[in-house]
């Protein structure tokens, strides 16, 4: 009878314990936190916008659909630990860089002006630069990008 | 004493485990789960680059349209009646797109009720495939709350796409992913062709029609990584047939210039335009009503 209990009191707190880990996610990771800012009047949400699992010396690369004559507002955000965000936008095409964040002191908001549609690639990686490199290398954290839109005034 | 030892062992190590991977959206690199998410993870790149392509929901393909003077028709819409005619997974994930579609084509001409007829058919559809219809729960009161209004109804049907995109991207589905965006792309297609009508050099619908080539791209890269079966080969097929189309358009390209003024705000000017005459459009139009025809039919 006592082994029973042991055993109906661990499977209980392993279910529990596993709910816990399954339910970790990055999912809407860039709806809430710095992500989510009031991007300005007249701004729709683009529903490209994403978030992803990372961890350091990870890159993620997405390949992203900007329609022409429209102003964007690019916001990117990760877990506090692996700040700043490293992003590069790239032509879809030539992959010529468009916009590089460490060369902007790693700005987490960029406004693109599109004349016409085209493909922008959008490489992410974290940098930690303040995390101990220990912590780093045990965790992954979130990463996102939320876009924003509206008509470019010509 | 000794089994209450036991017991307060158990709890703290159970709390302790649950505690760090509950902290801030931070998990361990060590834990295997967390190992496996990394893995399975499209655009995630460490020794080879692999790319997310990411897709424009049906809703804002149609926002787009919708600017350019489209009449509202209901008879282009699939029926939601049909729902239940569409046996095997092929057809099911197909017609889900189908009625995602319609749904943001109802949204945005502020046709509550017809939106909350596509919104049910498409939580039918999705649990049929294997997708949680508690995800469309939520969307189908705030649907019949925000009843008239253009802006809620249309960020409802985006939603809806953004949450089954999100059920099943957790899931590892990419396939059906790229059917039910295929299903949902064809019938948005299907839809502006129709509305255009016939061609008119001066139309501004045919820029937004041209445009409508690289989320087609994207959703061909996108099906062609997560190819498992025939069904997936067929889908291959119908976007290859319509991004062919697409590729014999007249380009005309101009030096790409980037510049960025005092504030750090970007432009980019130039690139390559599309232009698509009388023949490309009926070209396109029939093909993809061809393909509609075949998703739809029962």
């Amino acid at each position: 009878m006592k082994k029973l209990s042991y055993i109906l009191v661990f499977v209980f707190l392993a279910i529990f314990s596993n709910i816990e880990v399954f339910s970790q996610s990055c999912n809407k990771f860039h709806l809430y936190g710095s992500c989510m800012q009031y991007p300005g009047p007249s701004y729709k949400m683009d529903g490209q916008s994403r978030s992803n699992v990372i961890g350091v010396g990870d890159k993620l690369v997405y390949s992203v659909i900007f329609y022409g004559d429209r102003n964007y507002k690019l916001i990117f955000c990760t877990t506090d630990l692996f700040k700043p965000v490293h992003y590069i936008l790239s032509d879809g095409v030539t992959r010529e860089v468009i916009f590089d964040s460490e060369k902007n002191d790693f700005t987490e908001i960029v406004e693109l002006n599109i004349e016409t549609t085209r493909r922008i690639m959008i490489e992410i990686s974290v940098l930690a630069t303040n995390a101990e490199e220990e912590l780093t290398e045990d965790y992954f954290g979130c990463v996102g990008f939320l876009l924003h839109w509206k008509p470019l005034k010509k | 004493m000794n089994k209450f030892k036991t017991v307060f062992w158990l709890c703290a190590f159970t709390v302790l485990i649950a505690g760090n991977s509950g902290c801030k959206n931070v998990q361990t690199n060590n834990d295997s789960q967390a190992e496996n998410i990394a893995d399975s993870m499209d655009g995630h790149t460490s020794d080879q680059e692999s790319v997310l392509f990411l897709l424009p929901s049906p809703g804002e393909i149609l926002l787009r349209f919708y600017s350019a003077d489209f009449q509202y028709n209901p008879e282009l819409l699939n029926s939601p009646l049909n729902k239940d005619k569409y046996i095997g997974s092929k057809a099911q994930t197909l017609n889900l797109g189908v009625y995602i579609t319609d749904m943001a084509y109802s949204a945005l001409f502020e046709r509550s009720a017809e939106t909350v007829n596509y919104l049910e058919a498409v939580q039918a559809l999705s649990t049929e495939t294997g997708i949680s219809s508690t995800i469309f729960e939520s969307l189908l009161v705030r649907s019949k709350a925000n009843a008239g209004k253009l802006d809620s109804l249309a960020n409802i049907s985006n939603e809806a796409f953004s949450n089954m995109l999100e059920f099943l991207e957790t899931g590892g589905k990419e396939n059906t992913i790229a059917q039910v965006s295929a299903g949902a792309y064809i019938e948005s297609l299907f839809i502006a062709l129709q509305s255009i009508g016939s061609y008119s050099e001066d139309n501004e619908a045919l820029e937004l029609l041209s445009d409508m080539r690289f989320p087609v791209d994207n959703l061909l890269e996108k099906a062609k990584s997560a190819t498992l079966n025939e069904a997936d080969k067929t889908i291959i097929n119908y976007l290859i047939e319509i991004s062919t189309i697409f590729n014999d358009l007249e380009k005309s390209s101009s030096k790409t210039v980037v510049t960025q003024n005092p504030s750090g705000e970007v432009s980019i000017q130039g690139g390559e335009e599309l232009k698509m005459n009388e023949a490309n459009f009926i070209i396109l139009k029939n093909k993809v009503a061809e393909i509609r025809k075949g998703i739809v039919s029962y």
